[in-house]
């Protein structure tokens, strides 16, 4: 998903292996490796018990998350919520990647056909007030087939969830019945595919599978937009605090202020790997000056960062002080940060053009403005060195560069020799100023900054507009009709430990969608396309990796984004909280595994 | 005339042939005006820092390309490899760089550029419209003064600040406002502090128009056939001069204050154009490691505010000496 969020979660290939005979490799993701600057990215031992029950935690953020409803959040910030608050189908075993159940009472079972997988739920699970009741298996397939509507128009309905029988090829309107996914009774779900599909099972972890009660959203989701997520019920052990009849809004949930969570009084401890030890979490958000939030959070008076890093000069400060130092956390995110050229206009329809742009980025500087070398590798194709060795050395591992440079500082002279290539005479652009849409709070305001200062050298007048993380992504990038040639602050993490999920949303022309689109290059290649629905059938996890691998290899020789970030992702804790992080979803804080000391 | 009265004596002869032969001249308002700003120590060194900053701001791209770097020209190599920090005061970058690795000394400069022409441009306007406001009202009363003058009452009860960040952050986004008239920056900075600031020089000049309407020389004029528009320019105006460079004198000071607040704010000149408001901004979290990104611009708004009200109140003391004490 979108960064600030890395998901990625070992899938049971045993469970594919014995429905296919594929040989099975399972990795833990979890990388300890010391990055290249001697820091380590080992995450802090996952807690096992509660240090004290009861308390509250401040998490602090700049921005707002996407969507407050499970349904459509696509964003790592997101997941800080979702995630203890949403019981999911497949859940992840804190502190790894790895996928266990969560709703499922057991691991699902694949047909030797691979066309059918059978999940049978936990029993017992009930939904938050005001619905109360228990969760049943036609609570999670509405849940699915709501995703694919236009009113609650989930950005990986299409891609993840299209090879279900009867999924929609365009939008319902509202919620429509999916043949594909059968309840044989109360507890039992069977999904039917239309071809065998690899990544299915990771699929089941994403919080779209979290179960909605029909009855109670249906007249929600009837409306143009949904507005469920307003008054969304949970299962997890924490629910967004809201009035007796489930509205949340002005309740738990201030737009852009305060997202509440309480304790959810029909969460049973017992069914759950969540630990659920703090009686209530704020989520603070707003907090535009990164300095301000980490001094804020070293202080004691908040206890995490929840979507922005501490700045530069703050990590500089915590690495040299002995005691912030046990603090502060790195954790390799699996997935990259890069821009984003809009290919469906000039000048960036050109691939002349854009692999210019691909020479003069000064990857070097780029990175710096997110604190250097500590940040993490300059990255040089999208899947990232946390793969290790399934899909990283396939895609052609550190050593893959189409577009290399000296210290990755960028080659002007080659650039301008591709500008000459397309037709600018002198390598100098000479067409109308271009437009970025950036954050407008570092380090992505600086980030931006940097990309236009370096386009400037081969001739182009960047205007910059500021505007905030949220906005950003859900009024310019990822609204194909309103979005500006440059998307510079944008990356993604993988959603599950896969590589189709590094580069199937975000490059298939299959999965532009109108609103909520995540292939911001608007990135359209036939041959790719084609090369990415025939890797997705492929069920042998080598021959898998290895195929997504050489597409990794045509997606980045398209220029239609440039990776240059395989992030490290700082997360700093106050001292007065046992931290906890979300492996898999870019070392966030893991609040449901957090306690007070 | 012939010779003196008799009995005078010869001494009071020499000084009668002395005051023959030299003209009596009296001097005029300007003359006295230069002469009593001549005296005051501190005026005159206010008004040389002040000529000398125009001329730096006006030669800053010759001094910036001699001695230092281009002002948005970024340059890593100066950042701390290991976390990207900025580094401070070298020999080659004068007063340091800023987290983007700019240059602070050229920054400094050309934000002088920028807060001066902010100022003295929007200043001007502002003087202007108040000025053609103020007369009118003044000199017509009637129905043209209460609708001038209630329009400044209403304008006046706004709260300065809240007014400007509401006209600024509405043209600072996108294609601008007034139909992409003003666009986001230089020209949003200018039209928000002539829409504040027109006001106050409305209301002073409106009350010396008042009283001046009634002197003897007015109505003089008005008997001899003159029209209204001849005596407004040629006998009120002359008489508005005096006022008009007090208040211009010390508008200019808060101009450069507002137009750096703006910009401090977010809302005023973007980056990667240089301005001491904005370098403030950004300068205040790191202040505790990288002090000289804050010092420099900041110690360079002081001086010229400091500057430009010590001439302001020198310009007014020499002007209206009664008004001295």
């Amino acid at each position: 998903m979108k960064l600030i969020l890395a998901a990625f979660v070992v899938v049971s290939v045993a469970v594919l292996a014995a429905g296919c005979g594929a040989s099975s490799s399972s990795s833990t993701g979890t990388s300890a490796v010391t990055s290249a600057s001697g820091v380590s990215t080992a995450p802090p031992p996952t807690p096992t018990s509660c240090s004290t029950k009861g308390g509250t935690l401040t998490i602090l953020s700049a921005g707002d998350v996407d969507h407050i409803d499970p349904g459509q959040a696509y964003y790592s910030f997101t997941y800080e919520i979702t995630r203890p608050t949403q019981r999911t189908i497949l859940g992840v075993k804190p502190g790894t990647t790895e996928l266990i159940p969560d709703l499922a009472a057991s691991m699902p079972t694949v047909s030797k056909d691979g066309l059918t997988v059978t999940v049978h739920l936990r029993q017992g699970i009930r939904f938050s007030p005001p619905v109360n009741r228990e969760v049943t298996s036609a609570d999670v397939k509405y849940a699915i087939e709501r995703g694919f509507s236009a009113s609650v128009a989930n950005g990986y309905a299409a891609a993840y969830f299209g090879v279900l029988q009867g999924a929609p090829t365009t939008p319902p309107a509202t919620p429509q019945p999916i043949s594909g996914i059968e309840t044989p009774d109360a507890h039992t779900l069977v999904f039917h595919l239309t071809h065998p599909d690899g990544i299915f099972t990771g699929a089941l972890s994403l919080p779209m599978t979290a179960p909605v009660p029909e009855s109670y959203a249906k007249p929600f989701d009837d409306e143009t937009v949904s507005s469920y997520g307003l008054h969304q019920v949970a299962t997890g052990p924490y629910m967004i605090k809201a009035s007796s009849s489930g509205n949340i809004n002005g309740v738990g949930y201030q737009p852009n202020k305060l997202i509440e969570l309480v304790r959810n009084p029909n969460w049973d401890p017992s069914s759950d790997y969540r630990l659920g030890c703090v009686d209530q979490v704020l989520f603070k958000e707003g907090y535009q000056d990164p300095t301000v939030m980490t001094k804020t959070i070293l202080s004691g008076s908040a206890d995490a960062n929840g979507d922005t890093p501490p700045p530069p000069a703050e990590l500089k400060s915590i690495l040299s002080s002995s005691t912030e130092k046990q603090q502060l956390f790195f954790t390799p995110t699996g997935g990259s940060r890069y821009v984003a050229l809009n290919t469906s206009k000039a000048p960036f329809n050109n691939l002349d053009v854009r692999k210019a742009v691909a020479y003069v980025l000064d990857k070097n500087a780029m990175r710096l403005t997110r604190g250097g070398p500590v940040d993490g590798t300059i990255a040089t194709h999208f899947i990232d060195p946390s793969f290790g060795n399934e899909g990283f050395n396939q895609a052609g591992g550190l050593t893959f560069d189409p577009f290399p440079s000296a210290s990755s500082s960028g080659d002007v002279a080659k650039a301008k020799e591709m500008m000459q290539a397309a037709g600018y005479a002198n390598g100098m652009y000479s067409g109308p100023a271009i437009q970025q849409v950036a954050d407008n709070t570092p380090p992505g305001s600086n980030t931006a900054q940097v990309i236009a200062a370096d386009l400037a050298k081969i001739g182009f007048d960047v205007k910059t507009v500021s505007v905030t993380h949220a906005t950003m992504y859900t009024k310019f990038c990822n609204v194909p009709r309103n979005e500006p040639n440059i998307c510079p602050n944008v990356g993604w993490l993988p959603d599950f430990h896969e590589p189709q999920t590094v580069l199937d949303p975000t490059f298939n022309g299959e999965n532009i969608v109108p609103v909520n689109n995540s292939n911001w290059p608007l990135l359209n290649d036939q041959s790719i396309n084609s090369a990415m629905d025939k890797a997705q059938t492929i069920l042998d996890p080598t021959q898998r990796f290895e195929a997504w691998g050489k597409i990794d290899d045509q997606v980045t020789q398209t220029a239609a984004a440039i990776p240059w970030l395989w992030e490290n992702f700082p997360t700093v804790f106050s001292s007065r909280v046992v931290p906890a992080v979300m492996v898999d979803n870019e070392g966030a804080p893991d609040i449901a595994m957090m306690s007070v000391k | 005339m012939s010779g003196v009265a008799p009995g005078l004596d010869e001494r009071s002869a020499d000084l009668v042939a002395f005051a023959e032969s030299r003209e009596v001249a009296g001097r005029t308002q300007w003359q006295l005006f230069w002469e009593r700003f001549r005296e005051d120590r501190v005026a005159l060194v206010a008004l040389g820092f002040v000529g000398a900053e125009i001329v730096v701001a006006i030669f800053a791209p010759v001094i910036v390309g001699a001695i230092a770097h281009p002002p948005n020209a970024q340059y890593p190599e100066a950042l701390d490899p290991m976390f990207g920090t900025p580094t401070g005061p070298s020999t080659t970058f004068f007063f340091g760089v800023d987290p983007l690795g700019q240059d602070v000394f050229s920054r400094v400069l050309y934000g002088a550029r920028v807060s001066l022409e902010v100022a003295i441009i929007a200043t001007f306007f502002s003087v202007v419209t108040g000025v053609a406001f103020g007369m009118t009202a003044g000199y017509y009363r009637g129905f043209a003064d209460t609708a001038i003058s209630r329009f400044i009452d209403v304008m006046l009860a706004f709260p300065v600040l809240l007014l400007a960040l509401g006209i600024a952050s509405a043209c600072s986004i996108g294609g601008g406002c007034a139909a992409g008239l003003v666009q986001p920056g230089l020209t949003t900075v200018i039209v928000t502090i002539v829409v504040i600031n027109w006001t106050y020089i409305g209301r002073i000049i409106r009350g010396q128009v008042l009283s001046l309407r009634e002197k003897e020389f007015i109505e003089s004029a008005r008997a001899s056939g003159a029209k209204d528009r001849t005596i407004l320019f040629r006998e009120i105006l002359p008489n508005l001069v005096a006022p008009i460079i007090v208040y211009t004198t010390l508008a200019i000071p808060q101009n450069i204050l507002l137009e750096a607040a703006l910009s401090y704010l977010g809302v005023g000149i973007n980056p990667p154009q240089a301005s001491w408001g904005q370098m403030i901004a950004e300068a205040t979290p790191i202040f505790s490691t990288a002090w000289w990104y804050f010092v420099f611009p900041g110690a360079a708004l002081v001086l010229t505010v400091l500057a430009f009200n010590l001439l302001g109140d020198g310009v007014r003391d020499a002007l209206d000496p009664r008004t001295a004490d």
